[in-house]
Parts: C-alpha cells; structure tokens; sequence
C-alpha cells in the first residue's frame, strides 16, 4: 500500500504532559514528525504508559497540552480536552485488546463502522492491501482466540491503521510475541511511521526495538526526563546508560554501507568518512545503518595501533573524561569522531563515541579533554541495524 | 386448569414482566458504575444498593404501605402534585419487586462487567467510538448472555416475590387481604387463609410455581454457561496472558 496520501496533510504529535499515577508524578515533552518515531526508554514503570495512556485521553491528566500540528487535542491552560475518539491517535499494545466476540474482519471494520459518514478516508488507505501487508488474509474469518500472539498484534495493528489515526501510540506492543517471531513483527512496525506518514509515539523494555525503530528517544527516570534528543546522540550517552536497564553504555553511530567484501565476509560502513568493518550484512550498498558498539568493547590510543586485533581504528579528538562507578573505580572517555569533507567540501554530520577505561588507565595515559586521539574496537563487537525508515529488504 | 390459577398466573406474569422492564436498565446501569467507578465512599453506596438484600421483604413492603399509602409522604406528592393514583396493589407491588430484584441482579452482572478486559472500551474510543457506541458495540454483546441469565433469575424472583406484596395487599385491603386479582403467591396464601381452604387451588398454582421456577432457573445458568465459555480462549487468555 502507499502511504502517500496527498490530500490529507500529515502532522506532527506535540506532548508535553503532567500526568500522576500511583507513587509517582510524570512529567515529559516530546515531539514526532510524521513518518518518525519518538521512543519512551527507561526502567519498567517509570511512567512511560501514563505518558502514552495521557496522550490518547485515556487518562486523566493534571497539566499540558498534546497537539497535532497546530492544533490542539488537550489544553490545560485553554480547559481544552478533546475526548478519545475526537483526537484519532491509534492505540496498540502488548495485550492487542482484540474484541473477542468480533471476526478479525469485523475487528478491522471497527474504526470505520464507528466514525460512520464522519470518516474520511484518505485514499493512500486501502483496507485490502493493508491486509496483505500484514498478512492477515487467511485469518479474516477467525476470531481473536483463535490467533497466536504474533498474530493478534498484526490484527491489532490493522484495526489501528484501518481507523485512519492522525497519529499511533505503541506500548510495548512486542511484549507478548515469543522471541522467535519477535524479529519479523519489528521489521513490520519499523516500517509503519514512514509508510503511512504517522507521527508515532512508543514505549518499550527492549533497546534492540529502540535502535530499530526510534529517530529520537526521551529517558525516564523516575517520571522526569533524564534525556532527549535525536537517538545517535542519547543512546551514545554514557551518562544516560545508567537510566537504562539492560542496555550496555555504548554508542550509536550512523552511516550507510559502502561495500562487501565476499572473500572475507565483511562489510564496510562510512561513519563521518572514516571506514569501519563489521560482520558481514545483507543490507545494500547505499543503505543507511546505525551500529551499536559498546563502550567496553572500545579501546584508547595514541596512536595508530601497528599491532593489534581492533580491525577498526577512528580518529577523533578527546571531548570528555568523567569519572565513575564506586569513588571512581573506572571512567568513560568521549572521542567525537575527526569529521572529513564530503564530496561538495562540506563538512559531513559528527559522531561521538564512548570507551569506558579503568580509572588506572585514564592517569597513566593522562587521557585530556581536547587531545587528538585514535578509537579501536574489533569489527566483532559492532551490531548493525538499518535505520527506521529503511525497509530491510534482504537483497 | 382453574380460572383462579390461571388468573393468579397471569396477574404474576404481568408482575415479573413489569419489574424487568424497570429493574433490567437500572441493574445494568448500577452493576457498570460500581464495576467501574472508584473512590473511597462507593463501599458505602454499594452497601446501601445491596441492603434490601438483606431486609425482610415483609418491612419493605412495610414502609411501601406507609410511604405510598393515604398519609405517607410519598403518596400525597404522587397524587396531589403528580396526580398519579398509585395503588398499593398491584402498581406498589411492582415498586416493591423492583426494590428486591435490582440489588441481586445488580449483584449478578457486576462481576460480569468487572470479568471483561478493562481495556477493551478504552481501545474502541481511539478507534473513533463515542463512549455510547463502545458501551452497545462492545461491552453489551460481550455481556448479553450474562444479562440474559440475570434476568432470567430476576423473572423468578418477582414472580414469586411475597413477602412485600402480602404486606401491601393487605394494606391496600385495609386488612382483609383480600385483594382482587392476587399474584400466585398471593393466591395461595388466600386459599390457605379462607375457611374452605380449597386444596385444589394450592396444589395447582404451587405445581406452576414449580414448572415456571424450573424453566428461569434452567435458562439463567445455561446463559451463564454460555457467557463463560463462549469467549473461553480470549478469556483464559486475559488472566493467564496466552493461550490455552
């Protein structure tokens, strides 16, 4: 199905909302444009579903404003609050909340059957093919219980897009799929935002989603946001790991891929105009990537290592050394990548990434803010991801 | 069969089919509410929407008599402001069902809404559903068998309903009970009480009694079945999170 609808104009999703559940108050601002995904990290419970639930006006809220472009589904300030099923944002969620005395069919009805004449569809939205793209076809007659989990989350992800949403709200919507069908149905949501030009706003334990699907990312803590911004810059924020549960400290890095190597089943990847190796990957010359590499798994030096198994060696410059753990037992050393000129002598976007040395190492080296500097880390320890909006067709 | 039993029947019949008509909505009404609502005070509302529950049927029909009759406050609003002639008997029995059919019907369906997974209507909302239209397309087909049993019970339980409506017909007869056109139970009870003590009569509307008894009962916990098991995947889903 194309999502390119051109009479209907695409708009982004403001939120900035002050929201209270049992135990803790949550306050938070973020921002999606269409066809790009704001993700809600943090430790389980931190109110990211208070968030989301806020959003939707599905929750009382104390304070705020959300808003599709200029125009606003909830005003604090103006006593302005539009009631769900005025504000058009999709809901989708690890229980699905099928109906169950409803075929998947009548299910995926349901959104244009309730709006009646007051739905106006957009004419990129074509119910069939959104069947096909989700592969629902042969459950059409069926009923929820009759589906696995995967399955239901499809149908339910159906029945959101066939209501025609402004916009879509997913809270942890891979939280029942078992892990081996967990790969395909990311595939599947990661191509959401772009291919229907929805602003999305999601929530999830899972850091591989995050880096799969996120374009930015606010950090929870505790209700208040520990950090914002666009996902390469606070997912390569040391300092933020510790807000986030089973995400090692590391850096993300963006690029796109330049070349395969078939003799040693490799692949490299232009980060900032410097060439990284990493394990092989089927994505295209050409696609744009993100690689996750650990800041454990990056090692410091002065200069280039003539002997060495870090098969990748960026130059950068020192930006910051800070201490941490227990009294300082270790720290982490930020290097911004030495950016080269592109094609048109232009200075292509920076990077930074993140080692983490033990604190014995950082005085013996005399490790400085502002000292040029060489990163090694072993193709190995890269993971690699398409961005969001890339389809990662295998090819 | 007798005039007499057949008439007692009817006259029942028309009694039970009233007091549904009342009592359905507003059990529906007040089992949702408290299945939904939260805040401190509602344990007291729901004791006081229980209690008749726990009251002799004969005091409610007690204070019926008082406040519908001549003097009670109640009954001069109705007549003089209203201009309604309510009689004790039989439209002050009907009131007096009512009062002791919604508590156990309310108490019937509230853990029937409560069993439903909450999100359910929340989900319809974002899909562009007036709250309305989620509550008839969602929440009532999920619900309708269990509504059915409940009224099923609520059917029995008025037409036999007594104790109220012995106290009002005799408050209605000025103390003879002898209301005309008398409910089965109230049939019987004239029977007993008169000085031929016609048997024949007691037996039959009491052998009825029994046969319509037998059916409500019957059909109310096949509905039951029926809304346990109709959705038994999904349902043993939403508590154990997968399927069986």
């Amino acid at each position: 199905m194309s999502g390119d609808s051109p009479s209907r104009l695409p708009r982004s999703l403001s939120v900035d909302l002050h929201v209270r559940q049992p135990g803790l108050e949550v306050q938070a601002q973020l921002r999606a444009l269409p066809g790009r995904v704001s993700a809600l990290v943090g430790r389980v419970e931190n109110g990211q579903r208070a968030i989301l639930e806020g959003v939707a006006g599905l929750r009382p809220v104390i304070a705020g404003r959300v808003a599709l472009g200029a125009d606003a589904l909830f005003e604090s300030r103006r006593g302005l609050n539009l009631p769900p099923h005025q504000r058009r944002l999709g809901w989708l969620d690890a229980e699905a909340h099928l109906f169950p005395h409803l075929t998947i069919e009548r299910n995926l009805a349901y959104g244009a059957r309730a709006q009646g004449p007051r739905m106006k569809v957009a004419p990129g939205l074509d119910v069939p093919s959104l069947v096909k793209w989700l592969d629902l076809s042969a459950m059409m007659d069926r009923r929820p219980h009759e589906l696995n989990a995967s399955q239901r989350v499809r149908a339910a992800l159906g029945r959101a897009l066939a209501a025609d949403p402004q916009g879509l709200l997913m809270d942890d919507p891979l939280g029942r799929v078992h892990d081996p069908e967990r790969p395909e149905l990311l595939e599947l949501l990661a191509q959401v935002a772009h291919r229907f030009h929805l602003p999305v706003l999601m929530a999830t334990p899972r850091m591989e989603e995050v880096v799969r699907m996120a374009d930015d990312v606010v950090i929870l803590h505790d209700g208040r946001m520990a950090g914002a911004g666009p996902i390469a810059q606070v997912l390569s924020d040391v300092s933020l790991s510790t807000f986030l549960e089973g995400f090692h400290a590391g850096s993300i890095l963006e690029g796109a891929v330049t070349r395969h190597d078939i003799e040693w089943v490799v692949s490299e990847v232009d980060i900032c105009g410097q060439c990284v190796t990493v394990p092989a990957t089927l994505h295209p010359v050409g696609t744009r990537v993100r690689l996750k590499v650990r800041a454990r798994d990056v090692s410091l030096h002065r200069e280039v290592p003539t002997d060495s198994s870090s098969t990748n060696v960026l130059r950068g410059r020192i930006t910051q050394v800070m201490l941490a753990g227990h009294s300082g037992t270790y720290g982490a050393v930020g290097v911004e990548l030495a950016r080269e000129l592109d094609e048109r002598l232009e200075l292509k976007a920076g990077a930074q990434i993140w080692g983490l040395v033990t604190r014995q190492a950082i005085e013996q080296m005399n490790w400085q803010p502002g000292e040029p500097c060489v990163v090694g880390f072993n193709a190995m320890s890269a993971q690699v991801t398409p961005l969001p909006w890339t389809s990662s067709k295998r090819g | 069969m007798s005039p007499a039993a057949l008439s007692a029947m009817w006259m029942s019949l028309q009694l039970a089919a009233l007091t549904l008509l009342i009592a359905t909505p507003l059990s529906i009404t007040l089992a949702w509410w408290m299945a939904r609502v939260k805040w401190r005070g509602k344990v007291l509302l729901d004791a006081f929407i229980l209690l008749p529950l726990g009251l002799p049927p004969a005091v409610i029909g007690f204070w019926l008599t008082t406040g519908l009759g001549e003097q009670g406050a109640l009954g001069r609003w109705l007549r003089q402001d209203l201009g309604l002639a309510v009689a004790l008997y039989p439209t002050g029995a009907v009131l007096a069902a009512c009062i002791m059919t919604v508590p156990m019907m309310t108490r019937m369906l509230r853990p029937v809404f409560e069993a439903h997974d909450p999100m359910l209507l929340p989900v319809a909302r974002t899909l562009g559903a007036s709250d309305w239209h989620a509550w008839r397309t969602v929440a009532l087909p999920l619900t309708l068998p269990a509504i059915g049993s409940a009224m099923a019970l609520g059917f029995a339980a008025a037409w036999g309903e007594s104790g109220a409506v012995l106290v009002l017909a005799a408050g209605q007869a000025s103390g003879t009970a002898g209301a005309e056109d008398p409910t089965v139970p109230l049939a019987l009870w004239q029977a007993l009480a008169s000085p031929g003590r016609p048997q024949a009569l007691a037996w039959e509307v009491a052998a009825l009694s029994l046969g319509v008894a037998a059916i409500a009962i019957l059909l109310s916990e096949l509905l039951r079945w029926q809304w346990q098991h109709r959705w038994q995947g999904s349902a043993r889903m939403d508590w154990r999170g997968e399927r069986p």
